[in-house]
């Protein structure tokens, strides 16, 4: 249920991806996610599908937790599948009303969908890899230039902390209150579509509630902790420095960008050019 | 005569089956509950209690075991289990949580509304269920977010009463109220419970409110059913219980060790009104 | 020394409503382990917020290590120097990780990268939770996740530590670790404020001050307090078991003594009294 969904969990670890420097980990999922827009023959794909499993590997987390991640997103894979295969060009293979189904097709199809799978599959590895805190220090160091341009990005980066910190609670706390009406005699899964959502209220009202709650015990619970937004003289806990292992990386996804380059250009067996 | 009203058999629970996460957490639990009787059940947190307590009401499928209400299997085809919970009453660990509506008539009225009954009926429910929560009239028409910690706690307990169920279930009731709270919330179960006749199953780690209240208690400890026997006779087994980490009331825990010191024949107390007849009875009765 | 000397203190939460302290003074012992204890709406929890400035009083004063709270510009050092935790662990806890929740408060006081790792695995230490320091915080159970609370606390080296109900929503086990930090804080040196409705608790600290209707009731060790167990009984508060035996047995006619809280204490009477050392009135 509510517990499957995985994308933005942090699981600890102390792998070599674990230990990467998070600014290198979101700059090198960019260029990864580029590489996977830049793919294009069948050769390319297959070699980022292998090239994925590595990484997936290199973060020492059982892959049932990243398949977890893709269930979410299996209607809008399904769905951008059907709509390529259906409004693509070339050879007809099958027809019927407007529709023409050609193994051009069936190939943009089959690729949209690994491309949106390995491109989850990559944010997820940042994602399960880097814990919150880190990922929004990472970002917001990556985006402290925009600090002279007046932009807040320390307030962005706590208030992106604070969310994720509170997601899983959040999450906890809603199956707790579905229990608890349920054992009222609610019912949320019969009815139609308006009865429905009405019969969300009594779940929304009292987590809203509580919501607000947390953030004004959060609040004081900071203050007390002297936290100030405008402080200048902040430190950090965790220090930022590219290892070797960070540029090792760095090396690593340039040369899966350059072999996709390559292997785009290359004509292979059985291998059909978009 | 004893007669049975909720069964469990063999009960079972496995979270997470087939992942390394696997985590059993009641396994293999048979006993009965009979009408109107007081059970209480402790045991820790992860002890199994709180999977337990929502098997009873059904909402939570067993991955083994039954669970048979007034001798039907509640998980047979076409048993009704929205009209279990209403006859299977589950009060959860601060329940104030689950309060949304706009007055605390309408909160309360709640579930008797989604029993389908009339509105008569309803009406009648709510007012019980008030007078039996000591909520007066004044209450009727405001907010229960207004309200004090230990009045939301009741407005939410008489959610559940208004129900009328034959088993009310608690899960720490009293969890996190000042002792003045506790009490009163003690006072309105047991006022349920003589008024409709109903069974009571209080879940709570405070050992003296299960010695004051509780005929029987039910000892959980990781997922087993450890004891389940009368309240004197578990209290009696108090080195046990301290050896899983568990509680005895402070007078008892001071006649177990004054019967070690040879005054055995004050025999086991369970509140320090039974301990001043104990006491009188060795020092010459009575004054 | 005084550490917290309040006086006089009076707060409304509205102007225009009932005082929820009235006129209370209360002094605070460097090293002394006080509990405040009070039913729900004695205005024990105001006083505390008071403790670290986050309440300022309407009238009275309070300084807390010779600052004023009243004084603006000493409220970070005031937060500094009286370390606040509360009841409700989910909603204190800042991070998602376990040593990065406990380095909040140094980051935001600009302690120097070495500086803050020494003392972040120090706080870990004195609450025993070395072996969770890159843990995910929310999967803590509640007595963790409360000594987690207390170490990012003790991180920042206050001189008071005040916690609000900090075991009102633990189970017994979680209760009995952070009394078990409490202590071994204490025995260091540490000044403690418990605020409870646990007379359990309460009965464990040097002295307790009990608070009804926002005025303090009785101000005491606990063999004082707890001898009043009618007063405290008629504003909602309990005594120990042992206690209440012995206010039954002097009913009954036996001179038995009042100040009894614990266990031994009161099987220590009882023997006496089955031994036939202890007199009875006759009817």
């Amino acid at each position: 249920m509510i517990r499957d969904i995985t994308l933005g969990q942090y699981f600890p670890g102390t792998s070599v991806l674990h230990n990467m420097d998070p600014r290198a980990k979101i700059l090198l999922m960019i260029v990864y996610v580029v590489t996977l827009f830049v793919a294009e023959t069948v050769a390319a794909y297959a070699f980022l599908i292998v090239t994925t499993l590595l990484i997936i590997a290199a973060s020492r987390i059982s892959l049932k937790f990243y398949l977890r991640g893709l269930k979410p997103l299996l209607f809008i894979m399904i769905f951008t599948a059907v709509l390529n295969m259906l409004y693509s060009q070339g050879e007809p293979i099958f027809e019927f009303w407007v529709f023409s189904i050609s193994w051009d097709g069936i190939f943009r199809a089959l690729f949209m969908v690994i491309r949106i799978m390995l491109m989850v599959l990559s944010m997820s590895v940042l994602t399960y890899t880097t814990s919150p805190l880190l990922l929004t220090g990472g970002l917001e160091r990556l985006l402290s230039p925009l600090t002279y341009l007046k932009v807040p990005v320390h307030d962005f980066a706590m208030m992106m902390n604070i969310a994720l910190r509170f997601i899983p609670t959040l999450l906890e706390e809603t199956e707790k209150i579905m229990n608890a009406q349920k054992a009222r005699g609610a019912d949320f899964e019969s009815g139609s579509l308006i009865r429905r959502a009405k019969a969300m209220i009594p779940i929304l009202i009292p987590l809203f509630v509580s919501a607000f709650r947390r953030a004004e015990e959060l609040a004081v619970a900071m203050e007390c902790r002297c936290y100030e937004s405008d402080a200048k003289n902040r430190t950090r806990y965790v220090e930022y420095r590219f290892a070797l292992r960070d540029y090792l990386a760095a090396a690593c996804c340039i040369a899966a960008l350059a072999a996709v380059i390559l292997l785009n250009n290359l004509v292979l067996l059985g291998s059909v050019g978009l | 005569m004893k007669n049975v009203i909720l069964k469990a058999e063999h009960l079972t629970q496995i979270y997470g089956e087939g992942t390394p996460f696997q985590r059993t957490a009641v396994n293999d639990i048979s006993f009965e509950l009979y009408e109107n009787e007081f059970v209480g059940v402790i045991g820790h947190t992860g002890s199994g209690k709180s999977t337990l307590i929502q098997m009873l009401n059904g909402l939570m499928k067993p991955t083994s075991g039954t669970v048979s209400f007034r001798g039907e299997d509640i998980w047979a085809k076409k048993y009704n289990r929205r009209l279990l919970r209403a006859n299977v009453g589950l009060v959860f660990q601060y329940p104030e949580y689950q309060l949304f509506e706009e007055t605390v008539e309408k909160d309360i009225a709640f579930g008797p509304r989604n029993m389908d009954l009339s509105e008569d009926e309803i009406h009648a429910r709510v007012k019980e269920a008030m007078e039996l929560t000591g909520l007066n009239d004044s209450f009727r028409s405001k907010s229960p977010f207004d309200l004090s910690g230990g009045q939301k706690r009741r407005v939410a307990i008489a959610g559940i009463l208004a129900m009328r169920p034959r088993v009310l279930i608690l899960d720490e009731p009293t969890a996190g109220l000042d002792p003045k709270g506790c009490n009163e919330i003690l006072a309105n179960i047991r006022a349920y419970r003589e008024e409709e006749g109903a069974t009571v199953v209080l879940v709570s780690h405070s050992m003296e409110d299960i010695a004051a209240n509780a005929q029987r208690i039910m000892v959980l400890e990781g997922g087993h059913l450890k004891m389940l026997d009368d309240t004197r006779a578990v209290f009696a087994r108090g080195d046990e219980l301290t050896a899983m980490g568990l509680n005895v009331p402070q007078i008892t825990r001071v006649f177990l060790s004054l019967a070690k010191r040879g005054h055995a024949d004050l025999g086991s107390v369970l509140s320090p009104e039974e301990a001043i007849t104990a006491l009188n009875r060795l020092t010459g009765g009575a004054k | 020394m005084s550490v917290i000397e309040a006086k006089n203190l009076t707060f409304r939460y509205a102007e225009d409503s009932e005082p929820v302290l009235k006129d209370v003074s209360l002094t605070v012992e460097q090293g002394e382990f006080i509990a405040i204890l009070g039913h729900n709406g004695s205005g024990k929890s105001t006083l505390a917020k008071h403790l670290n400035g986050i309440c300022i009083p309407d009238e009275g004063s309070i300084t807390v290590c010779g600052l004023d709270v009243k004084n603006n510009d000493d409220l970070t050092e005031i937060h500094r120097k009286v370390g606040m935790v509360f009841q409700n662990p989910d909603n204190q806890i800042i991070a998602s990780v376990v040593e990065e929740e406990v380095a909040f408060a140094l980051e935001n006081l600009g302690v120097e990268h070495d500086e803050m790792h020494r003392r972040v695995k120090e706080a870990l230490e004195a609450v025993d939770m070395s072996a969770f320091a890159t843990h995910a915080t929310y999967k803590l159970s509640g007595g963790q996740k409360q000594r987690i609370a207390i170490a990012g606390v003790i991180a920042m080296r206050p001189d008071v530590l005040v916690l609000d109900e900090p075991t009102a929503m633990l189970d017994p086990k979680g209760r009995a670790e952070v009394m078990e930090v409490l202590h071994k804080f204490h025995r260091e040196g540490m000044t403690i404020v418990l605020i409870t409705h646990f007379m359990d608790e309460a009965a464990q600290a040097d002295r307790i001050a009990v608070m009804n209707n926002g005025e303090i009731l009785l101000d005491g060790t606990p063999h004082y307090v707890f001898q009043n167990a009618g007063l405290l009984w008629s504003v909602g508060l309990n005594v120990p078991q042992s206690t209440e035996l012995m206010f039954l047995l002097r009913k009954e006619g036996y001179k038995v003594p009042l100040a009894v809280l614990t266990e031994a204490e009161c099987v220590a009477v009882l023997n006496d009294l089955l031994a036939g050392n202890i007199g009875r009135e006759d009817a």
